[in-house]
């Protein structure tokens, strides 16, 4: 009996010892778990300046505010690819060459499409930019293959720069407008955008399209300074944020959005 | 004498002594128990030596450069590069047909720009465009892209988390200059695990107006790793880097404005050899062909001469111990022989033969020898592992890699045991046969 508590405390030292064997390194360290990546879904954006970031200066703020990357990170899932084809100061005609086809090239499932400031600019008519986008937003559907969400033009007579263009005096904002070219009346800009307006409506409702109401919050769009950048035309950050919201709002709320 | 009778006896004679019973297994334990450490502590200590010189992959991986090689090349572990020389599928098919090539791994490296998190609608206070705002800024970087199925065979060391998913596209890990970017400590990997990137690869559509447009995906940070199979800190699958890569090739140029289009297909190849002896012979292959290369061979073999001064150092001392131990034995065993002179005697007289008196203290020495043995293995391995631990606590606090025992080390365990007791009844051999030869009137006589 005597040598039990001996052969007990050997077991025991000998099992504790296995088991520190066995136990071998520690377990590397884990955050969170990580979410499902989702559907693979394919983004391309389409449009001028607004669309590039265009009132952003920083390079490193553009990749991080322009508004497609805000929709594409807010509205879509973590495995999306996203392509931004936009280029500033393109018009609907000069797209046709130069965005879609790369755009196409992608396959991309979903499209964002947003031009009408260059082609106000430039003096497209409205029918022009009508079967302009038309065309743009038709081939983009790739016969319903893919979701286009189209922008509308909000109105855009309480934007600095065009005031400024009136003699309206804004800090470090100047007229866009080329010497020369004088600004036309603001009921021929307000008729103007709205017959652009009424184009995309139309063409939005021939295509299949999804329209994204930017003209319905004009106010929140151009009418608060902190929306507009410091060139008083395009969006800042803050103004990015609200096109964002709108498309991911339009998107969420479209057929399997 | 009966074997059961020798060994009842031998266990008589350990229980009537207990205090030298134990003060001589603790000595064998303590000697067995300090060569065992020795041994493990030196065999630990040569795999992750060596182990480290393959920088996380195997130690006979090569890495091939996409560059000429210089004369100096095979004289030399690094690489000596010439003039930029684009490594092709078919120099890859080559290489791969080469005598002693175990594995080729290839390895695209993409320039990429990175945005780390907050991202979206979540980024807290749009307030304009300060670049400052104590957000983490974008920047340039390289995407390493490397068939993940295969890390087992690449440079590659698990600091935090796990390695992506083989062929995921929406999974990364990052290094350990990510975490200084984002200024994390990098004691703390876990803070940037499951958070989501975004990786533009940029097209260079324009060069003479700087026009760029990328192509953006987004990846969940899944480890932090430190990695030596490409220049870069975004580490993915290749097939995510072969796409970015191919949406990059589709555009132009964009040398002036500091993203030039690659020019080799793959920005660097990990070629294992069968062995480490085979290492040389590879490498001369490669260099034939052209490209530079590089791979810790000279290195390996000055630290295992090294090494093995160690194991040489350590097995002495551990022996000396062991020794000691033995001569403890041998001692408390002739003590045992000068006290026993009497019932020697009796035995010899009632008709014991000079084996069952030689049975008798080599069963005793047997006993003690293999009590003493696993005792002082056990103790052995429990202060290893002890060690492992605390080291392996220091290494991974410390953000380096984790070191790890491998299992218990059998062999030597087995070693311990055995040797303590076949050392036992050499040091009880000289006793025992003292006390055998003891003639039976003597031993009587001298009571």
């Amino acid at each position: 009996m005597r040598g039990r508590p001996a052969a007990l405390s050997l077991a025991l030292f000998l099992a504790a010892v296995c088991a520190g064997c066995d136990a071998g390194p520690p377990p590397l360290a884990t955050g969170p778990p990580i979410p499902a990546p989702g559907q693979p879904i394919v983004y391309a954006a389409l449009g001028a300046s607004e669309t590039s970031g265009g009132g952003l200066n920083d390079v490193a703020l553009r990749e991080r505010y322009a508004w497609p990357q805000l929709f594409f990170n807010a509205a879509l899932p973590r495995a999306a690819t996203y392509y931004n084809f936009a280029v500033p100061g393109i018009t609907t005609e000069a797209a046709l060459q130069d965005e879609v086809p790369g755009a196409l090239a992608v396959h991309p499932t979903v499209v964002t499409v947003f031009f009408n400031i260059d082609d106000l600019v430039d003096g497209v008519s409205p029918a022009a930019f009508g079967t302009n986008l038309d065309n743009i937003v038709h081939a983009l559907r790739q016969g319903g293959r893919a979701r286009v969400l189209v922008g509308n033009a909000p109105a855009i007579d309480n934007l600095p720069a065009l005031q400024a263009c009136r003699g309206v005096n804004f800090e470090g904002v100047s007229c866009p407008l080329p010497p020369g070219v004088t600004i036309p009346p603001q009921a021929v800009i307000d008729a103007a955008v709205s017959a652009y307006d009424a184009a995309i409506a139309g063409l939005v409702a021939h295509e299949g399209a999804t329209l994204v109401d930017l003209r319905a919050h004009s106010d929140e769009l151009t009418a608060h300074p902190e929306d507009v950048a410091p060139d008083g035309l395009h969006p800042s950050p803050l103004g990015d944020q609200v096109i964002a919201k709108l498309f991911t709002a339009a998107y969420r709320a479209s057929p399997s959005g | 004498m009966s074997w059961r009778d020798g060994i009842a006896l031998a266990l008589r004679s350990i229980m009537r002594r207990p205090a030298r019973t134990v003060l001589t297994i603790l000595a064998v334990a303590l000697g067995s128990g300090l060569l065992v450490a020795l041994v493990a502590i030196a065999q630990v200590a040569d795999t992750q030596v060596i182990g480290q010189l393959g920088k996380g992959g195997p130690t006979s991986a090569i890495t091939v450069v996409p560059a000429a090689a210089t004369q100096a090349q095979l004289g030399s572990d690094s690489a000596q590069s010439g003039q930029p020389d684009p490594i092709t599928p078919e120099i890859v098919s080559t290489i791969r047909r080469a005598p002693a090539v175990s594995s080729i791994q290839t390895v695209i490296s993409q320039a990429v720009i990175v945005v780390p998190p907050p991202l979206g609608l979540s980024i807290p206070n749009f307030l304009g465009d300060d670049p400052d705002r104590g957000l983490p800024r974008t920047f340039f970087d390289n995407l390493v892209g490397v068939d993940l199925s295969s890390a087992s065979q690449l440079p590659i060391t698990l600091l935090s988390g796990r390695l992506p998913t083989p062929g995921s596209a929406s999974e990364v890990v990052v290094t350990a200059a990510y975490l200084d970017h984002l200024g994390v400590d990098v004691k703390h990997p876990e803070k940037v695990l499951g958070t989501v990137l975004e990786i533009g690869a940029p097209q260079v559509v324009d060069a003479t107006n700087g026009t760029v447009r990328s192509r953006w995906t987004r990846a969940a940070i899944t480890g932090v790793v430190a990695q030596n199979a490409g220049n870069g800190n975004i580490l993915a699958s290749q097939e995510l880097a072969s796409a970015d890569r191919a949406w990059q090739l589709s555009g132009v140029d964009g040398a002036g404005i500091g993203l030039p289009l690659p020019a080799s297909p793959y920005a660097g190849l990990i070629v294992v050899a069968d062995s480490l002896g085979d290492v040389h012979q590879v490498r001369a292959e490669i260099t034939t062909l052209g490209f530079a290369n590089s791979a810790p061979e000279h290195l390996v073999a000055s630290t295992q001469r090294y090494l093995h001064v160690v194991d040489i150092v350590l097995g002495a001392i551990g022996t000396i111990a062991l020794v000691i131990a033995v001569l403890g034995i041998a001692n408390a065993l002739l003590a045992a022989v000068r006290e026993r002179r009497r019932e020697i005697g009796i035995l010899k007289a009632i008709g014991a033969r000079d084996g069952d008196i030689l049975r008798w203290f080599l069963t005793e020495a047997f006993i003690c020898g293999g009590i003493g043995g696993i005792l002082g293995t056990a103790f052995g391995l429990a202060a290893v592992t002890l060690t492992a631990q605390v080291v392996d606590t220091y290494l991974v606090g410390q953000g380096l890699g984790s070191v790890s025992l491998g299992g218990v080390p059998v062999l030597v365990a087995l070693i311990g045991v055995l040797g303590s007791v076949l050392l036992s009844l050499l040091a009880a051999a000289w006793p025992a046969l003292r006390a055998a030869r003891l003639p039976a009137r003597e031993a009587v006589g001298a009571l």
